[in-house]
């Protein structure tokens, strides 16, 4: 078992955590469109 | 017509003015909508709507 | 931000065109001509009608914006699309400023009611370029614009264009790099009838149409595909086709994709030493990731399909024949493009619903529309039917898909009906349906879209499904138990604690406590399911080398296979209904401004979805 790995990993999946939760949980800005919503065209 | 304000207005911006001709084209394969040549566009509206509006 | 905006007004004279016009004129293909890739979507704050913007560049090299507005009839508007388009024109929006001049896209074969907006904007002390499209329709119906006569009246460029074959750029290049005039038109006093009257008088001596009535190639066309029977046939032939395509023709670009995953694993294996980071990389990362991706080729079809019929005008016939049934449910035939864009993904149907004027009927389709399989569900549907029918033909596969897609629409008249019970009546609503004219495809229109989608498919997977496998792949390892074994690690993780506590109400459904970990995940994202089972799946040291394979040798307790036919159907069921989308549910919760409608997707969906899988399972126990 390598060492570095077996903290490395915990901390890529706590940054992950954190990035996920704030891209959730981020208030009113921009109104939230046009990233992971797969937003279409209209007419 | 004898439709509600707000559907009568949309009908007429389409172009379904007294005085209009409107041309038949032909109904849905289940009987409904049925489609008109109006103004140019094709439409299709509703049996029901459509008998509200008198033809001459 | 503000002060950066100022300077490049300030130093560039940045022009900003409002793009106007009715539906289906092609205004989104002269977008795309204008912008190119350089486009951007957002959103309108307070509402949730889309804002489209890009940047395009005139004959002095300066750069300039287009704002794609919404189609509207006109501008007194009837619904929260033509509301946006009013609104943003009479500068009366915050986030945008009042463009500069105003591109008015009308169509050739039909001036008199497309002028009727145009007419309207002009009057709205704004400089006005005027686009008359699709001239080449217009001239197979025998309809000739004299544009320069009208440019004459109107003392604005009146440009000849046909958007689709990029023909009239020129001209509109010269128009947008000059200087923009306010249009010579008196506004109108009076009402719709007296506005006709002065579209009338100014196209006087400017349109010639030929006296005969001619039957339209559009209409030859009609004949054969609305026809009573034949229309159906046809319809039924070309999604059977699509299905078809799905199953057989997708399997070599996905065996491709499946084998640069594969090498990708097999290079970090060897390079990098054995531990808990490499695991990540490979089972999580790599085996997440992989298993949506895989997918690709399929959400490209799929959109190609629908890209397709959209672009020929053969979806407005789709509607036009499904009209009677959605009526029977209490739906509005106008419902039937969002619930059918809903196939693709229900967040840009939902989205489509603000075309609706009535909103009850908004919000009966904005409930609905999760019900329709959606593009996510596909990767879950093709894996599971895979391992329903290890040796079935793709043909038995393909309809076993045409099934599930059946039963998602019996799911949505009969939920339909429901709402349409429950909920309270207001207006009667009116339909109005435009049909337009068939037109030949553009396929690079098709093309575009198709990469498009493909673009956010996959944006999707390397951002929401990479981070829940990594979060996923954390659940299935942590907590660590001391033994080697694959099995009881996973047993002792988060994720397996968690299906184990949930199994006794699974199991019912004839689900394990492991497809109850996919189950849970992947009410996040429902492709999550697929990267969950590879995580699973993968993480066991196991002889057989393939996902696909580990889980057809997956055995239960007494010995029999785990994902038989009977789970497999119950979990395709409850696929089919489930309320499995955290983006959906923010999209619900945005278009009708409470939270209550949103919870209620969630609730009703996901428990019928239960109760369904439950009488499947139970029920097949009797067939089989």
């Amino acid at each position: 078992m390598n060492d570095w790995q077996t903290w490395a990993a915990p901390a890529v999946v706590i940054v992950t955590l954190a990035i996920l939760l704030w891209r959730n949980l981020r208030p009113a800005k921009e109104g939230a469109c046009g990233e992971d919503c797969d937003c279409d065209k209209s007419d | 017509m004898n439709l509600p304000e707000a559907a009568a207005g949309r009908l007429e911006e389409m172009g379904l003015l007294p005085g209009a001709t409107v041309r038949m084209i032909r109904r849905a394969p289940l009987g409904c909508p049925i489609e008109f040549e109006v103004a140019g566009a094709r439409l299709a509206l509703r049996q029901a709507d459509a008998a509200q509006i008198f033809v001459q | 931000m503000r002060l950066k905006s100022l300077c490049n007004n300030f130093m560039s004279s940045s022009r900003t065109f409002a793009l106007v016009g009715n539906p289906n004129t092609g205004k989104t293909t002269l977008f795309n001509a204008l912008t190119g890739l350089r486009q951007k979507v957002a959103n309108y704050p307070g509402v949730t009608v889309e804002k489209k913007t890009g940047t395009g560049h005139n004959r002095h090299g300066e750069e300039f914006t287009v704002i794609d507005l919404p189609g509207a009839y006109s501008l007194e508007a009837k619904s929260p699309d033509e509301e946006v388009t009013r609104a943003v024109l009479h500068g009366e929006r915050a986030d945008t400023p009042k463009p500069d001049a105003v591109l008015c896209l009308v169509d050739a074969s039909n001036l008199e009611r497309h002028l009727y907006l145009a007419t309207q904007v002009m009057e709205l002390d704004l400089p006005v370029i005027v686009v008359v499209n699709k001239t080449d329709t217009a001239e197979e119906r025998g309809i000739t614009v004299a544009t320069k006569k009208l440019e004459e009246r109107l003392g604005v460029p009146v440009v000849p264009m046909q958007a689709n074959e990029r023909v009239g750029m020129e001209a509109l290049q010269v128009a947008l790099s000059a200087e923009p005039a306010k249009a010579d038109w008196k506004p109108v006093e009076g009402d719709t009838a007296a506005r006709y009257k002065a579209i009338g008088k100014l196209l006087e001596g400017a349109v010639a149409r030929s006296d005969e009535e001619r039957l339209t190639p559009s209409d030859k066309w009609d004949r054969v595909l609305v026809h009573p029977v034949f229309g159906w046939l046809i319809l039924l032939g070309i999604l059977g086709g699509l299905f078809f395509t799905l199953f057989s023709l997708a399997g070599y670009p996905m065996d491709l994709i499946d084998g640069a995953f594969g090498w990708l694993g097999e290079q970090v294996e060897t390079r990098m030493a054995d531990g808990d980071l490499r695991a990540l990389i490979t089972e999580g990362i790599i085996g997440g990731v992989g298993g949506v991706v895989i997918f690709l080729p399929q959400i490209l079809i799929l959109f190609f399909f629908i890209g397709l019929m959209e672009n020929t005008g053969y979806l407005a016939r789709v509607s036009f024949m499904m009209d009677r049934l959605m009526a029977g449910v209490g739906l509005n035939g106008k419902a039937f493009v969002p619930l059918l864009s809903s196939y693709a993904c229900a967040i840009p149907g939902i989205m489509a619903t603000r075309t609706m004027e009535s909103a009850r009927d908004r919000l009966i389709t904005t409930l609905i529309a999760p019900i329709t399989s959606c593009s996510a569900r596909l990767p879950v549907y093709v894996m599971l039917i895979a391992l329903m029918l290890p040796v079935g033909t793709a043909g038995q596969k393909a309809l076993v898909m045409l099934g599930l897609y059946v039963l998602s629409i019996l799911g949505v008249y009969a939920f339909a009906y429901v709402f349409n019970r429950t909920l309270k009546q207001t207006d009667k609503t009116l339909l109005v349906l435009e049909l337009p004219s068939y037109q030949r495809p553009s396929w690079r229109e098709v093309a575009m879209q198709m990469f498009d989608r493909g673009k956010i498919f996959l944006r999707r997977a390397g951002t929401v499904i990479l981070g829940l496998s990594i979060v996923l792949w954390a659940l299935t390892t942590y907590p660590k138990s001391d033994s080697e074994d694959g099995i009881a690690q996973l047993e002792h993780s988060a994720a397996g604690q968690i299906g184990k506590t949930i199994e006794p109400i699974i199991e019912p459904l004839g689900y394990d406590w492991k497809m109850g970990i996919g189950l849970v995940a992947s009410f996040a994202a429902r492709e999550v399911f697929v990267s969950t089972m590879s995580i699973i799946y993968l993480g066991e040291e196991a002889e057989e080398d393939s996902i696909r394979d580990r889980m057809a040798a997956e055995t239960r307790d007494d010995g029999k296979p785990a994902y038989d036919l009977r789970t497999c159907l119950s979990l395709l069921v409850f696929y089919v209904f489930a309320m499995q989308c955290l983006s959906t549910v923010a999209v619900t919760r945005r278009e009708t401004n409470s939270w209550r409608w949103a919870i209620l997707q969630v609730v009703y969906l996901t428990g019928f979805a239960y109760l369904a899988a439950l009488a499947t399972y139970q029920v097949s126990g009797f067939f089989v």
